[in-house]
């Protein structure tokens, strides 16, 4: 047997087995029961009415299963939900009285009203109303609950999808971004120098291999973005040349921490084209990636004044943002600052879990 | 009167007035309401089980609203919801029973029990057990459906969402080889 159909049967035993035991014991101490006969009247019409109740609620239930009622409108459900209770209460009713009056089991007070049928079967069907209502309103919150367990999955499987989508639609915006800005980079270098230029355009394809490489996955190991950040920094340093000064400050235990991919290379890429480019001699970039309080700090420094380069930034910093709040929520912190009158920095705290 | 209110009321209405209505239609076929005192005495103890029903079943609504009961884990709901049909159901039915006894409006049957009020309150709770389940039943199902009907708009707004990512990823994507 299903576990569904063990469930059914079990809700079934403990509601009728309940209004069972409820009327033995009112009719116990209302004195119901006081002899033999009156005994068997009470116990015989109440096994009839239990009896029918269980046939005619299972068959009802035949008839939602078959009727698709579930699947309808909440209004359809609402209009077959009450027929089908009025229908079922009386024709259960029918049989009821009917049996009751065959076997001799009518009482005192329906005896008066014997040559009345109808009567008899209206105010049984008004008892069979009240418990087939209590049944239907069961089953169908029962059928409620399953569904919106359900919605509840659906909507937590649509959420992460969307989650997943909202990251490669931000790295499929980094990448023209960022090759946007290598060409740009290149395209002076060609006439100045073409062997390096040669070698810048080995260099980008280099960089671009890695990205999209990245595009699979939601997180890189640290140092793996740190070869990109090299690759890129040796690229713009033929640009900026004697302008250019690139500093490293790698605690190695974050080598293996597990960053966003193309994160670092897009802040460094903010630092020279925000930063480095609008400084008639140049400046330098500091990398610093170190451990602090739990935390992964990620943080580029640049020669140069915020208000340029915030109000320049574009998407590449917003698009930081974004990506941190989708994988850290609000554990992970993104600042950019004028750490001294001369240094801009752009710092990331990541939240740093013992596994990694 | 805000619309949940409004409708909240005629919800009331139609219950307690179908009862009222069902009871009166059987009262007046099964001849208990054949002269003035049997008609008087129906009506008072109908409209005392009414209005100690609707009493009780608002005050519920109201202890259901203040302990949230709507926003529990669903285990806990139906612990709620039996716990407190047991309460508001022994409540108005001690009060239906002490009424009767009172004003001295026992039916027949329970005339001979008067000296027995406990048996009289339980089985006045019995009879508006009945009906505060099918009460809390329908509340239930009517904050299920809008529930419902809420996360089916959020499952449709996500897909929305996805479908409109999906677009704008096609549009970004740089060829690859």
């Amino acid at each position: 047997m299903r576990i569904g159909n063990s469930l059914y049967w079990l809700f079934q035993v403990i509601g009728w087995g309940s209004f069972a035991a409820i009327n033995v014991f009112f009719a116990i101490f209302f004195e119901k029961m006081g002899d033999a006969e009156s005994r068997r009247l009470v116990l015989t019409r109440l096994g009839i009415f239990v009896l029918l109740g269980i046939v005619f609620t299972h068959l009802m239930r035949a008839v939602i299963i078959q009727l698709n009622t579930l699947q309808k409108t909440i209004e359809k459900q609402v209009a077959q939900f009450f027929f089908i209770s009025i229908a079922f209460s009386l024709i259960t009713a029918t049989l009821y009285m009917q049996a009751c009056e065959s076997l001799g089991l009518l009482n005192d007070g329906e005896k008066n009203f014997v040559d009345r049928p109808l009567l008899l079967i209206l105010s049984g069907a008004f008892y069979f109303f009240i418990n087939i209502v209590i049944w239907n309103l069961i089953y169908f919150i029962y059928h409620y609950v399953t569904k919106s367990r359900k919605q509840q999955l659906d909507t937590l499987r649509l959420e992460s999808l969307v989650k997943e989508l909202e990251l490669k639609t931000i790295k499929a915006h980094i990448n023209p971004h960022f090759i946007f800005n290598s060409l740009n980079s290149i395209r002076a270098l060609v006439d100045e120098n073409p062997e390096r230029a040669r070698r810048a355009i080995t260099e980008l394809s280099n960089i671009l291999r890695s990205s999209m490489q990245s595009d699979k996955s939601e997180q890189a190991p640290m140092e793996k973005e740190l070869d990109i950040v090299k690759d890129y920094l040796a690229l713009e340093n033929m640009r900026f040349e004697d302008r250019l000064k690139i500093e490293y400050e790698v605690d190695e235990d974050t080598l293996d921490l597990p960053v966003p991919p193309m994160m670092l290379q897009t802040l460094v890429e903010n630092a020279i084209k925000h930063g480095i480019s609008k400084q008639i001699k140049g400046g330098v970039v500091r990398v610093i990636s170190v451990l602090k309080n739990n935390f992964h700090e990620l943080s580029v420094q640049n020669t140069g004044l915020l208000n340029s380069q915030v109000n320049g930034s574009g998407f590449g910093l917003s698009s930081t943002t974004n990506r941190l709040n989708l994988l850290y929520g609000n554990k992970a912190k993104f600042e950019i600052r004028q750490a001294t009158p001369e240094l801009v920095e752009a710092r990331v705290l990541i939240p740093f879990t013992a596994d990694h | 009167m805000s619309n949940g209110k409004s409708i909240y009321w005629l919800f009331q209405l139609i219950g307690w007035g179908s009862f009222a209505a069902i009871n009166m239609f059987f009262a007046f076929f099964f001849e208990r309401m054949a002269d003035a005192p049997s008609r008087q005495l129906a009506i008072a103890r109908l409209s005392l089980f009414i209005l100690s029903g609707l009493a009780a079943t608002h005050l519920m609504r109201s202890v259901i609203q203040r302990l949230n009961v709507v926003k529990k884990s669903l285990d806990k709901q139906f612990a709620y919801f039996f716990f407190l049909s047991v309460v508001f159901s022994v409540l108005p039915g001690t009060l239906y029973a002490m009424g009767c006894l009172r004003w001295e409006m026992l039916g027949e049957g329970d005339a001979a029990f008067a000296g027995r009020p406990l048996l009289l309150i339980l089985r006045g709770s019995f009879y508006f057990f009945l009906n505060t389940v099918i009460w809390n039943l329908v509340y239930f199902v009517s904050h299920f459906v809008s529930a419902s009907r809420r996360q089916q708009q959020d499952v449709w707004r996500l897909e929305e969402m996805m479908k409109e990512m999906t677009l704008d990823n096609y549009q970004f994507q740089p060829e690859q080889k």
